[in-house]
């Protein structure tokens, strides 16, 4: 039985988890751990992690804090 | 997934019904038909995992699927090892 596959993109900037409408107008939406908790509940298949705050001169270092 | 082997102790507590994660379409049919541990349906049964002795073989990936995968490492680790 074929299941549709579910990969929630989570964006991140610092702390907090945003939500963008064509890349433009972040809106904080919340604990980006929570929303990590929420999804693993729902068992979805992965989790997409953007770092959207991470520039060409500011590299992402998002692949520390993922440790846990 | 359903096994055709239940007493092999790998799908111990695995939550019902058992869903994992397949990349790929492929599948092979063994020889011996006493290898095949569980069949999945795609179309027709065929053979999901397979397996003799400690030595198990499976099409999908048991650590992109969640708590079932978690499971079956869990079974294999008390059931097929000497840990």
């Amino acid at each position: 039985m074929l299941r549709t596959r579910v990969i929630p993109c989570l964006l991140l900037r610092g702390q907090g988890l945003y939500k963008t409408v064509k890349f433009k107008d972040a809106k904080y939406v919340g604990d980006p751990i929570n929303a990590v908790r929420i999804f693993n509940e729902k068992e979805v298949d992965e989790l997409l992690i953007l770092d959207i705050g991470a520039t060409p001169e500011n590299a992402s270092r998002i692949s520390n804090s993922c440790v846990t | 997934m359903e096994p055709t082997r239940a007493d092999i102790g790998i799908f111990d507590n695995v939550a019902r019904p058992m869903r994992f994660y397949f990349v790929h379409s492929y599948y092979m049919e063994p020889a011996d038909p006493a290898i095949s541990l569980a069949t999945t349906m795609y179309s027709h049964p065929f053979t999901s995992v397979a397996g003799k002795g400690n030595v198990l073989a499976m099409q999908f990936h048991p650590e992109k699927s969640h708590k079932y995968g978690l499971e079956i490492y869990r079974n294999f680790l008390e059931h097929f090892t000497e840990c």
